[in-house]
């Protein structure tokens, strides 16, 4: 066991959430520039963060049972320092990183992470449109490593926590540009703008949770110049967080399960990245990014 | 933080956020003032396709447009818009104020549509499979 608790900072954050995007609102409202909100979007993405949680308190022991299964395999119990606490904290942005780029370009993972990026808006309620079923996507498995070389489990969920928080504030268009420093470094309000884009040039890219140079390092990088404009490729009609929790898991199904296909098609149904078709019919973002390019070439 | 604390930090969060955004002007749907604009709307969904026509509905909320691939319908969601090419074989019915259309899309489960007697079997034939406007 570690010699000291680790809170459950997210929770400890929820008052922190609510008070700051009453400010951005007022913020919006008063100078009528930052951003947009519209009522039904904020409502939907809030009960997806709300489902979040629950989803969290409900089925946290998958990820936390997992974690505690393979610490008996460490390699090293590194202790609970400070030191050891911000090299978790890196490492696990690192995996973070790889998680998230996994969740843009397998369809199995992008169908639980599309829900955070479902709305047309981009403001701090955005940032809480969270999924419910990241859970069945496994992707806890990346964290691996960082279990084997003595990260105690509580320390890695600690830190994944501080994580989520971090990008809490960089969902916002009232924060056009941080100091250049700070932009080369961290990831920042412009940079995640790029993430969220639809626009062809920002389509996967900007993966990084708070280290923006992850994505310098593995090529992902993309600056803020055209204004994004926000959503899916597809974009839904429907608020329903029912539908919006579960479109794409149903899409995967009925392409799994229709007639006359192989089974590698049905394999690449889930596993190829999203807008793979055995057809051609549908478009990836290499697909659209490849077009843009010659469209302006 | 105790679930008895955090619970009602969500719920009365959530609901406040909801009612404050409505009171202050948020909940205005997108109009849609003119045929360029739809165009430039339903270009941005499906830039492939070439667009012949567009029939705005009468709310200003609904717009029809056809193209070389067939009917279309952009609605509003909100402040923003939703376009799909609406399938064969989809359920349109007439209602009291237009029509309600069953896309039998997961993302896009139905639209409805406020139009005026005249226009409802005009575009009911079209959305179902006609081709003149």
């Amino acid at each position: 066991m570690p010699d000291v608790v680790f809170p459950d900072v997210v929770q400890m954050a929820v008052p922190l959430f609510v008070v700051a995007i009453l400010l951005e609102l007022a913020w919006i409202t008063l100078k009528r520039r930052g951003g947009r909100y519209e009522t039904r979007d904020a409502l939907t993405s809030l009960a997806m963060g709300a489902g979040n949680v629950i989803e969290g308190l409900l089925l946290g022991f998958v990820a936390y049972g997992y974690f505690t299964f393979i610490w008996q395999f460490r390699l090293f119990d590194l202790g609970s320092s400070v030191a050891v606490i911000v090299l978790c904290f890196i490492l696990n942005d690192l995996a973070y990183y790889w998680i998230h780029r996994f969740g843009h370009r397998i369809r199995w993972v992008w169908a639980a992470h599309v829900v955070h990026h479902s709305s047309q808006h981009y403001n701090l309620t955005t940032a809480l449109r969270q999924t419910w079923t990241g859970t069945f996507t496994l992707m806890m498995l990346v964290k691996t490593p960082l279990i084997l070389l003595g990260f105690h489990p509580a320390m890695v969920i600690f830190v994944s926590g501080l994580n989520l928080i971090y990008q809490f504030w960089i969902h916002t268009e009232a924060i056009n540009k941080m100091p250049r420093w700070f932009e080369a470094v961290m990831n920042t309000p412009s940079h995640h703008r790029v993430h969220h884009g639809r626009n062809p040039r920002y389509l996967d890219a900007n993966y990084a949770g708070v280290l923006i140079v992850w994505d310098k390092m593995f090529g992902t990088f993309v600056a803020e110049q055209e204004t994004p404009e926000y959503g899916l490729v597809f974009n839904l009609g429907t608020f329903n967080p029912l539908r919006v929790a579960t479109h794409e898991w149903v899409g995967i199904f009925k392409d799994v399960f229709q007639r006359d296909i192989t089974m590698g098609d049905r394999l690449k149904y889930m596993f190829a990245p999203p807008g793979w078709s055995h057809d051609g019919s549908r478009e990836t973002a290499d697909m659209l990014k490849a077009e843009q390019a010659k469209d302006s070439s | 933080m105790p679930l008895y604390l955090l619970g009602p930090i969500v719920v009365f969060g959530i609901l406040g956020i909801a009612l404050l955004l409505h009171v202050l002007g948020n909940s205005r749907r997108m109009q849609m003032q003119n045929a360029e604009q739809v165009r430039r709307l339903w270009l941005a969904q499906y830039p492939k396709t070439t667009v012949t026509q567009v029939e705005i509905a009468d709310s200003n909320h609904q717009a029809l447009v056809l193209t070389d691939q067939g009917p279309g319908l952009v609605w509003a969601m909100g402040a923003d818009a939703v376009c799909r090419l609406v399938p064969r074989g989809c359920e349109v019915r007439e209602t009291d104020k237009g029509l309600r259309v069953r896309l039998h899309d997961y993302t896009a489960p139905a639209v409805v549509i406020t139009l005026a007697d005249g226009l409802r079997q005009q575009w009911k034939h079209i959305l179902t499979g006609g081709t003149n406007a």
